[in-house]
C-alpha cells in the first residue's frame, strides 16, 4: 500500500487520470486551478476584444462601427466580463488554488468538494451571463454598476446579468470560505501564522472580504430584480424608493472588492521579489499586517464613490479621511519591496520584470486614487474618463499585470516546462509600452473634461484619442504573443528542474509539475521564517537527485 | 500541542444540554408573538415598528447562534470573528446613518 502510494505519488498529477470528466469533476486542487485558469482566458479575450472595439470605435468622433446603444451594452458587457468573471476569480482561484495547499506544506485545500463546487458555480454565472447576448433584449446597458434607478427600469436584460453576479458571488464566497479554514486548519508542523509566505497572507485577508462583503451586493442585486419584478419601491424614487441607498450597498462590497483583486497581487509580488534579489523580504511582518490593515480600512471608504451623488458633506469629510488612511499600508508594502532589492544579487527575469512593472503602474493608480479621494479634485474629474484609466491602472496595470506575472513565475512548476524567454521580455515590453500609451492618453484627456462611457466626444479630444487607440493595438499584439510564447512552452519548452528561479517557499521543493499529493518528501521549513536562502542548498538537493535521473 | 491539548478538553467538556436546548426554543416562540404583538401594538407607526421588530431578531438571531450554533462553546477565536462582524455591520450602518441624518 504504501509503495503504492509512493509511485503513484511521483507522476504528475497530469497523468493520475485521464478524460474529460477526470477533469470537470476533480478534487485535485491543482486541476480546479487549471479549470478556472482556461476558464478566465477564454473570458479575458471576450472582455479584451470587446474593448478593444470599444477603442476603435473611439478612434474618431462620430459613429465608426456601432450605434450608442450597442456601445452602452459593450461597456457593461466588458465590465461585468472583467470584473465579475476575470479579475474577482484570477489570481486566488488559479494561483491560490493551486499553490496555497503546497505553499502550506499540505496535499489539498480543507474541502475539495467545495472548491469543485465553487468552479461549477462560476461555470453556471459565466452561462447566465452570456445567455443575455441571445436571449430577451439584449445585454443590458446600465454600466458594470448597475446603478438604479436606471438598472430598475432599462428594457434590456439586466435581471439575468444580476443574477448571474450573484451565482458568481456564490462562487467567490466558497473560495474565501475554502481558504481561510485551508490556512486555519492545513498548515505544515511548525508553520506559525508568521512563518507563512506572504502569498498565503494576502489571500487569507482578500478571502475575509470575500466572505464578509460579497453577501451584501449579492442581497443589493437581488433586491433591484425584486424590484424590476415585482414594481417593489427600493431603489426607484418614482416608487418611494432611494437610489442612493443603492450606492450605499453596492460600493460597501464593491470598493473592498478591488482589494480582493490586488491583495493578492501584492501578495505574489512579496514572492517574487525575495525569490528575484536572492534574498530575505525587507519587512515581513509589516507587510503581512499591511494587508489585513488594507482589508480592514478598506470596508470604510466606499463613501469615495458618491462624493457627487448629492450625499451629506459630512459623511463625504469621513469617507475621504479613511481613504486617504489606505494610503499607509499600501505604501508600506512598496516600500518593503523595494528594500528587499536594495543590494540584492538580483536576478532578472520575465517574473521580475513584471514585477518591476507592477509597482510602476500601481505607483500612477495609487497617487491617482488620492486625486480621487479628495474631495475638492475629485468633483471635477467624477465621471470622466480619468477615473477609467485610474481604474485600469489600478486593475490592468496592477492585478492583471501581476496575473501574467505569476504565470512566468509559476509556469515551470505548473506545466514542468520553461518558455522562450526572449520572446517573454518582447511581449512584456509591448504590452508595457502599449498599456501606458492607451491609458496615459486616457488619464490626460479626463482631465482636459471627456466624460466617461460617451460614445461620441468633442472635436477638441481627438487627438489623444486616437493616441489612446494606437497604444491598444500594442497592447493586445503583446499579450496575444504572450499567449502564443506560453502555449507553444507548454507543449514544446524545454524541460523544467524543480527550482528554476531558486526560490526557497514548499512550491519550489516538490517536482514539476506536482505529483498528485503534492509532496514527495517531508516539507523543508526554516526556523527563521518562509525566505531564508541558508536553506536553498538542502532544498535543491532534490533537485539535483531528480535531474540526474 | 497546547491548543490541541486544549481543544480536545473544550470538546470533552462540551456537552450538549437538551435543558437549554428547549429553554432556547422556548424563548424565540415568546420572542416571535412578542414582535406580531408589537406590530399591532404599535398602530402601524412605521419607524417604531421595524425598530422593535429588527431588535427582537436580532436578539432572536444572536440566541439561535450562542446556543444552536454552540458558539457559546467554541475556540476564543471564533468568538473574535463574530465579534469582528458585528462590529463591522455596525459601522456600516452608522456611516450610512451619518449620510441619512446630514443630507
Amino acid at each position: 500500500m504504501s509503495e503504492n502510494h509512493t509511485s503513484n505519488s511521483e507522476e504528475s498529477f497530469y497523468k493520475s487520470k485521464k478524460g474529460l470528466a477526470s477533469w470537470i469533476f476533480t478534487l485535485d486542487h491543482k486541476r480546479i486551478a487549471l479549470l478556472y485558469l482556461y476558464s478566465i482566458a477564454i473570458f479575458f479575450l471576450v472582455g479584451m476584444t470587446l474593448g478593444f472595439i470599444m477603442r476603435l470605435e473611439l478612434f474618431a468622433p462620430g459613429g465608426q462601427l456601432m450605434n450608442p446603444r450597442t456601445y452602452n451594452q459593450m461597456f457593461t458587457f466588458h465590465g461585468v466580463i472583467m470584473i465579475f468573471l476575470v479579475i474577482i476569480p484570477s489570481i486566488p482561484a488559479v494561483f491560490g488554488n493551486f499553490m496555497l495547499p503546497i505553499m502550506l506544506g499540505t496535499d489539498d485545500v480543507a474541502l475539495p468538494k467545495l472548491n469543485l463546487f465553487s468552479w461549477w458555480l462560476y461555470v453556471i454565472g459565466a452561462v447566465m451571463a452570456l445567455s443575455t447576448l441571445v436571449w430577451g433584449n439584449g445585454p443590458a446597458d446600465t454600466g458594470w454598476t448597475f446603478y438604479a434607478p436606471y438598472s430598475v427600469t432599462s428594457d434590456t436584460d439586466v435581471s439575468m446579468l444580476l443574477l448571474a453576479a450573484f451565482v458568481l458571488g456564490f462562487s467567490s464566497i466558497l473560495t474565501g470560505l475554502n481558504f481561510i479554514v485551508t490556512i486555519h486548519r492545513l498548515r505544515a508542523p511548525g508553520m506559525g501564522w508568521f512563518k507563512m509566505p506572504l502569498f498565503a497572507w494576502g489571500l487569507y485577508a482578500t478571502a475575509w472580504i470575500q466572505l464578509l462583503a460579497t453577501p451584501i451586493v449579492g442581497i443589493t442585486l437581488l433586491m433591484v430584480v425584486v424590484e424590476r419584478s415585482f414594481g417593489i419601491g427600493l431603489f426607484n424614487p418614482a416608487l418611494g424608493g432611494d437610489p442612493i441607498l443603492y450606492q450605499h450597498l453596492f460600493w460597501i462590497y464593491s470598493h473592498p472588492v478591488v482589494y480582493v483583486m490586488i491583495l493578492p497581487a501584492m501578495g505574489i509580488i512579496s514572492e517574487i521579489i525575495p525569490t528575484s534579489a536572492q534574498r530575505t523580504i525587507f519587512g515581513y511582518k509589516a507587510i503581512a499586517l499591511s494587508s489585513m490593515a488594507i482589508a480592514f480600512l478598506g470596508y470604510f471608504v466606499w463613501g469615495h464613490h458618491m462624493f457627487t451623488t448629492g450625499m451629506s458633506g459630512e459623511a463625504a469629510i469621513v469617507f475621504s479621511f479613511v481613504t486617504f488612511l489606505v494610503a499607509i499600508p499600501t505604501a508600506i508594502k512598496v516600500f518593503n519591496w523595494i528594500a528587499t532589492l536594495y543590494k540584492g544579487s538580483i536576478h532578472i527575469t520575465p517574473n521580475l520584470l513584471w514585477s518591476v512593472a507592477f509597482v510602476f503602474n500601481f505607483l500612477i493608480g495609487g497617487l491617482t486614487g488620492l486625486i480621487n479621494g479628495a474631495l475638492a479634485t475629485d468633483v471635477h474629474i467624477h465621471d470622466t474618463t480619468y477615473i477609467v484609466a485610474h481604474f485600469h491602472y489600478t486593475m490592468f496595470g496592477g492585478t492583471i499585470f501581476v496575473f501574467f506575472g505569476a504565470l512566468h513565475y509559476w509556469f515551470p512548476k505548473i506545466w514542468g516546462r520553461m518558455y522562450n524567454t526572449k520572446l517573454a521580455y518582447w511581449a512584456l515590453g509591448l504590452v508595457f509600452f502599449g498599456f501606458n500609451v492607451m491609458y496615459g492618453a486616457m488619464l490626460v484627456v479626463g482631465i482636459q473634461g471627456m466624460p466617461r462611457r460617451y460614445f461620441d466626444y468633442l472635436p477638441e479630444f481627438e487627438h489623444l484619442n486616437k493616441i489612446s487607440t494606437v497604444g491598444s493595438w500594442f497592447l493586445v499584439f503583446g499579450i496575444l504573443l504572450m499567449i502564443f510564447n506560453l502555449v507553444r512552452s507548454a507543449r514544446k519548452g524545454k524541460k523544467a528542474p524543480r527550482n528554476p528561479w531558486n526560490g526557497v517557499t514548499l512550491e519550489w521543493q516538490v517536482p514539476s509539475p506536482p505529483p498528485l499529493h503534492n509532496f514527495d518528501h517531508a516539507p523543508i521549513l526554516s526556523e527563521k521564517g518562509p525566505y531564508d536562502f541558508s536553506i536553498l542548498g538542502e532544498i535543491n538537493k532534490y533537485e539535483t537527485t531528480k535531474i540526474d535521473k | 500541542m497546547t491548543t490541541e491539548n486544549s481543544n480536545n478538553m473544550s470538546e470533552d467538556v462540551h456537552q450538549p444540554s437538551y435543558k437549554l436546548d428547549f429553554m432556547t426554543f422556548g424563548f424565540l416562540l415568546i420572542l416571535t408573538a412578542l414582535t406580531i404583538w408589537a406590530s399591532y401594538a404599535t398602530g402601524g407607526t412605521t419607524v417604531l415598528a421595524v425598530s422593535i421588530a429588527m431588535t427582537i431578531a436580532t436578539i432572536k438571531a444572536s440566541l439561535v447562534v450562542i446556543n444552536f450554533m454552540h458558539l457559546r462553546f467554541d475556540n476564543i477565536v471564533y468568538k473574535i470573528f463574530v465579534g469582528v462582524v458585528i462590529v463591522l455591520f455596525l459601522s456600516f450602518m452608522l456611516m450610512m446613518a451619518v449620510d441619512y441624518a446630514y443630507r
